[in-house]
């Protein structure tokens, strides 16, 4: 019988060469075009790798703007229970157990390359799109909550109540999973940015940096490859898009 | 007796079909001449009777791998069919003047897109939200 087995590192190692080779090959003119908005009727291209670096030593613990943010942008509204309230970010708070030091970190959908959820859902309503974002496609979710069980980041809220007055751009209901879309429609009408790493920004931290991770000229690679990111749980080899820096 | 029920029997059924009543919704009131624009997406037959397969074929076009064409998109359909009323007002999609429930009322016919999106236009609920906020 054939053995299955997940080669990550040699995955990776082909994803790095062929990154470098390709920055190598056509430096600049390349890698231009993504900057622009993508046309409407092109479908999200694999050559791109959405992701957030997030800076742990510029979050503060008083402050909660990205996640007022995203709940305005995506009409999230709290129905006073927090036990199953919708949550797309959440702050938590860290604490080293050697030196005491505290650390202040927005947590939501890691959008990881080999999303846990994607692999449970019966349906394949749990998906991640070609520019690696992971999303529930609401059609096809019949509410079962697997992914939720198997999101080792508890990233994914179901919604338990009937909503009213949603947002066009941000479809949401009883009875579907839902969590972080990576601002998707932002995403789609190009601009390059979060509603969370927007607010954090205005709010003078500076704390969240969104770009594409597969572009070696983006702002957030430089700072990847300057000062590194760390995967949350990295042991469970996911390969996440979103990093942080300073914990 | 069977005679007599079978002709009864035949008798609605041609009333039925032929009476163009519950069939093809012409006695339906629209209210498309509040709608903007000159002219839908494709001809109205085309649109009565296939709407649901270009809304359905373009949600999965949209949400699996980001088209975001607007012409089967459904916020399209809601920015022209829902305009306000006089006062203002949008209707409900829970009442007939609603431009989908209008129809989907009438034939019986339960739609659901509206548990999760928006059926009013974007502006309406942004001033909505805002009110039930403060």
């Amino acid at each position: 019988m054939k053995k299955y087995e997940i080669k990550l590192d040699r995955r990776n190692f082909l994803k790095k060469s062929t990154m470098v080779g390709l920055a190598s090959i056509a430096p600049g003119v390349f890698f231009q075009e993504f900057a622009h908005a993508r046309p409407l009727d092109e479908p999200a291209s694999d050559k791109i790798r959405w992701g957030m670096l997030i800076d742990t030593n510029q979050c503060t613990e008083d402050c909660d703007a990205c996640v007022t943010a995203c709940n305005d942008e995506h009409g999230i509204e709290d129905f006073g229970r927090p036990a199953t309230d919708t949550q797309w970010i959440r702050k938590l708070n860290l604490i080293d157990e050697f030196s005491g030091k505290q650390h202040s970190i927005p947590m939501m959908c890691q959008h990881c390359e080999n999303p846990p959820c994607v692999d449970v859902c019966p349906t394949g309503a749990s998906f991640k799109r070609a520019d690696g974002i992971v999303l529930v496609n609401k059609h096809t979710c019949i509410g079962c909550r697997y992914c939720m069980m198997s999101c080792p980041y508890k990233a994914r809220s179901f919604v338990h109540e009937n909503l009213e007055n949603q947002l066009p751009h941000a479809p949401r209901g009883k009875g579907c999973v839902e969590s972080c879309t990576l601002c998707v429609h932002k995403i789609d009408r190009g601009d390059g940015t979060t509603a969370c790493s927007e607010a954090c920004q205005k709010d003078g931290h500076q704390a969240i940096l969104f770009g594409d991770l597969n572009d070696p000229e983006s702002e957030i690679s430089k700072q990847l490859s300057k000062f590194g990111g760390k995967e949350i749980r990295s042991d469970l080899g996911l390969n996440t898009a979103v990093r942080y820096r300073g914990i | 007796m069977h005679k007599k029920l079978s002709i009864k029997i035949l008798l609605t059924f041609i009333l039925v079909f032929f009476s163009n009543v519950s069939i093809t919704h012409d006695n339906v009131q629209h209210n498309i001449p509040v709608s903007s624009g000159e002219s839908c997406v494709e001809p109205t037959d085309v649109m009565r009777a296939q709407h649901h397969f270009f809304i359905k074929h373009q949600s999965h076009e949209t949400v699996v791998n980001g088209i975001r064409t607007k012409k089967y998109s459904l916020n399209n359909c809601i920015d022209c069919h829902i305009k306000p009323a006089d006062d203002g007002s949008y209707p409900s999609v829970k009442s007939e003047e609603h431009f989908c429930s209008g129809c989907h009322i009438k034939a019986a016919a339960k739609v659901e897109c509206f548990d999760c999106h928006a059926s009013k236009p974007l502006k309406k609920v942004e001033i909505e939200n805002k009110v039930s906020k403060k």
